[in-house]
């Protein structure tokens, strides 16, 4: 370490702008979080596919047995095996890690946190807006379900205004991004995923010039700032269901410089007017919904879009058809033990027929994969009859 | 007002496990976690040094050379044999009352 970048350290960490900033212990302590994550994410979960292919199966098949076709015969070779047992535990362990990790930062800087959302609410210089609703219902998984195993959930309030939730999340990003190998090479942007998003967006109709954008589910909005950096012009939208996140958007906003109006609300049931958007985007928010959901929301996108306006989701792209069994095997221990409850529900969904459901053109409705460096996405939603 | 704040979902379970020994299972955790405070400790050691060099307080390659006085190294040896007995003393009496 140089000199320089003490002295700079040392300034930044007097005053420090909204959101997630560990210290030097904390940041030490997500890093190795992040690297134990990755070793059990790579190393142990490839040498239990190794296993798998290598070993249980053909000693399987020589016993005269068929080869498993699908992840339940597939489980049932591996769940008693040590190695599979090894990969579960450092799973779940590394989970549990994590959140007492990023649970030491919020504790030391939570009330300054909600002090500066105060701050910011009870003045007029924000540029963009927050609108929150006591009418919103919060509907399963995420009302009845510690998604990712997040303690508390997306929706507990410890204190007045608060933002506790998402401050925890955000902790996590970062170190997510390390584990699964997507910061491969230099470190991206922290809004890398709205400007892949945006990207895709021109590819599939390159003659739009959104005016009007929404992007549901937005979370901590790190990836909404995105859309309102590429489309300058356009008005930029953002809703989620979890009143904490919410409130931490819209401050990481401000803190940001970027006008975005974020509302508490379900992308299923919104209380905009028929076309009012010409692009609806969502990163990761389905694979957190549910079968009646996905449909419901899609059926709201085909509502809010204006005529020629485009419908454009991002999520995890794990279905049967894209990944070997034991990937399948393991993404279905994350539903399991790991608070992803509608993870191999979603993969099983085939989108562009939801899109169909929902009203879109069959020729215009998609579901396909695009790839950003070694990591591929799944994209589905269509494009509204002009 | 805190009285009506949204509790969230109902808490999950944080003691899953997963081997045929649960005990074994949460020495292994427990031996992670260890780890992990060790690399925090690694860390923390390096950027005092780091900070210790920039400053001209001490030289590189001094910490390596350090040799403790006399009373500094019992104390040390002796807080060493504390940790010791704090960890593996009480599996030793366990285990010799063992049949």
């Amino acid at each position: 370490m140089g000199k320089e970048q003490t002295i700079q350290s040392a300034e930044s960490a007097a005053a420090p702008g909204f959101g997630f900033s560990p210290n030097h212990d904390e940041t030490a302590r997500l890093a190795f979080v992040g690297a134990l994550k990755k070793f059990a994410n790579f190393k142990v979960e490839g040498r239990v596919g190794q296993l798998f292919d290598e070993e249980l199966v053909p000693a399987h098949v020589a016993e005269g047995n068929p080869a498993p076709q699908d992840r339940k015969e597939a489980a049932a070779l591996l769940e008693n095996h040590p190695l599979y047992q090894l990969w579960g535990t450092l799973t779940f362990h590394s989970q549990n890690l994590m959140w007492d990790a990023v649970q030491v930062t919020t504790d030391r800087i939570i009330d300054g946190q909600v002090a500066q959302y105060e701050a910011l609410t009870s003045g007029d210089t924000a540029q963009g807006s927050v609108s929150l609703s006591d009418e919103l219902l919060v509907k399963a998984p995420v009302a009845t379900t510690e998604i990712h195993r997040q303690p508390g959930g997306y929706w507990r309030e410890n204190r007045p205004h608060d933002v506790e939730a998402a401050l925890n999340y955000s902790g996590t990003v970062e170190l997510y991004r390390i584990a699964k190998g997507m910061a491969a090479g230099e470190s991206p942007p922290a809004d890398a995923f709205g400007r892949f998003v945006s990207g895709i967006a021109k590819k599939y109709a390159p003659d739009l010039e959104p005016t009007a954008i929404l992007d549901m589910g937005c979370g901590t909005g790190e990836q909404t700032l995105a859309y309102k950096r590429v489309f300058p012009e356009a008005q930029v939208h953002a809703i989620d269901m979890a009143r904490p996140f919410i409130r931490f958007a819209h401050a990481y906003a401000e803190d940001a410089g970027v006008p975005v109006h974020f509302a508490e609300m379900d992308a299923g049931a919104t209380t905009y007017e028929d076309e009012s958007f010409d692009l609806i985007v969502s990163i990761i928010m389905f694979h957190e919904t549910s079968k009646a959901q996905a449909l419901d929301i899609m059926k709201e996108c085909h509502r809010l879009l204006k005529p020629g306006g485009l419908a454009l989701h991002l999520d995890v792209p794990y279905q049967p058809d894209q990944i070997p069994l034991v990937k399948q095997v393991t993404n279905n221990w994350q539903v399991r033990h790991n608070g992803e409850p509608f993870w191999s529900g979603f993969a099983d969904l085939n989108m562009k027929e939801v899109a169909i459901e929902a009203g879109f053109d069959a020729e215009a409705a998609f579901a396909t994969y695009e790839a950003v460096g070694p990591a591929a996405y799944h994209f589905f939603g269509g494009r509204k009859a002009a | 007002m805190s009285g009506d704040l949204p509790q969230g979902p109902r808490p999950g379970e944080r003691h899953t496990t997963f081997f045929d020994d649960p005990v074994k299972e949460h020495l292994l955790r427990g031996l992670i976690t260890v780890s992990m405070e060790l690399s925090v400790t690694r860390d923390r050691v390096a950027t005092l040094e780091a900070l210790l060099q920039d400053a001209g307080v001490i030289a590189p390659g001094q910490a390596d050379a350090y040799q403790p006085a006399v009373d500094d190294a019992a104390m040390r040896g002796e807080a060493r044999e504390k940790l010791i007995e704090s960890v593996l003393g009480p599996l030793m009496e366990s285990l010799s009352k063992a049949d």
